[in-house]
């Protein structure tokens, strides 16, 4: 597994691009640590190369409380993770984290995308998220946009790191 | 130049429709090994595993899974393979399997194997196995409940540098 780029915030910002994907690879991993500007907790959208179409995903998630809580589908516009980052009001200094595996991207097929994410707020609350994503796009990926939930945005030190099998 | 701790050893892509997907002479040398596999097959079912051709009752497994609407689990006690997904899918959505083979050379312990499995049209899951047996893996066969692997099916092997 090779590191293509790593990306650490030094301010808050609402998105974060990962452009100029090298396509001599086969699958793409993205390592995820991140707190949000506001709030308690929101969601981790995902797209590809710019296009908010095609998208869908499922998702399943524990809060702690319970063995597994409902799941549920996206919109056809992301891949959404589901609270899966904490928020301003959480535990200080802590982030959440999630790692997206994208086999396959370079190919002239429909792209699948598996996300596993948590966070955790010192005992107070936590949220573990699997995901199942499809780009029904047959483009190779470029660039993967990750964007915090509408009206927000990542917190400083907030890192993404690429790497590619 | 940082080292690729990942190997690839073997690819699959097929280009007709099979029942099984078998990876033999896996070689020795390496810590874990990783099966990532995208498809669809021919009617729907869940994709298992065996080790080393044993179809004996010799696979415990667990899952839980959420279908976009309620989320389950469930549990097995030596069947007769290992889950490794809980259902694959017909026609266009792509299934898609992570699976972990944990210290697949390992002579003093059983096997554990773990699966992330995903389709947007059926669900997400999280499953392990183990491998109720002490012997070094040689052969993985992976193949769905029921029907085949669909052309254009493709599953890579890679091994993790100990």
């Amino acid at each position: 597994m090779r590191l293509i780029q790593t990306t650490a915030l030094t301010g808050s910002q609402s998105s974060i691009v990962l452009s100029s994907i090298p396509q001599n690879f086969t699958d793409l991993v993205v390592l995820i640590s991140a707190r949000l500007a506001s709030g308690g907790s929101g969601d981790l959208i995902v797209d590809f190369n710019g296009v908010t179409t095609d998208l869908s995903s499922i998702r399943m998630g524990g809060s702690g409380a319970t063995g597994g809580s409902g799941s549920s589908s996206s919109s056809a516009t992301a891949i959404v993770d589901q609270n899966s980052n904490v928020g301003a009001t959480v535990f200080a200094n802590t982030f959440g984290s999630a790692t997206i595996y994208i086999p396959n991207y370079s190919g002239n097929s429909s792209k699948t995308v598996s996300i596993d994410s948590n966070g955790e707020n010192n005992g107070t609350s936590a949220s573990q998220n699997l995901v199942a994503g499809r780009w029904a796009d047959t483009s190779a990926i470029t660039s993967i946009r990750l964007t915090a939930e509408a009206g927000v945005s990542f917190a400083a030190s907030t890192t993404v790191s690429l790497y590619a099998v | 130049m940082p080292t690729m701790t990942y190997t690839n050893l073997a690819t699959v892509k097929l280009t007709a429709a099979t029942s099984s997907i078998i990876f033999d002479s896996v070689p020795f040398g390496f810590g874990d090994l990783i099966i990532v596999v995208q498809g669809t097959t021919s009617v729907s079912g869940n994709g298992r595993m065996r080790l080393n051709s044993d179809s004996g009752n010799n696979y415990s497994y667990v899952y839980m899974g959420g279908n976009g609407t309620t989320a389950s689990s469930n549990t097995a006690t030596l069947d007769n393979y290992a889950r490794v997904s809980r259902d694959a899918d017909t026609g266009a959505s792509p299934l898609q399997m992570n699976i972990n083979i944990m210290d697949y050379s390992a002579t003093n312990k059983h096997k554990t194997i773990l699966s992330r499995a995903n389709n947007v049209v059926s669900g997400t899951e999280g499953l392990v196995s183990r491998w109720q047996s002490t012997a070094v893996v040689t052969t993985i066969e992976i193949f769905a409940s029921a029907g085949t692997w669909d052309i254009g099916t493709t599953a890579i092997l890679y091994g993790v540098v100990a």
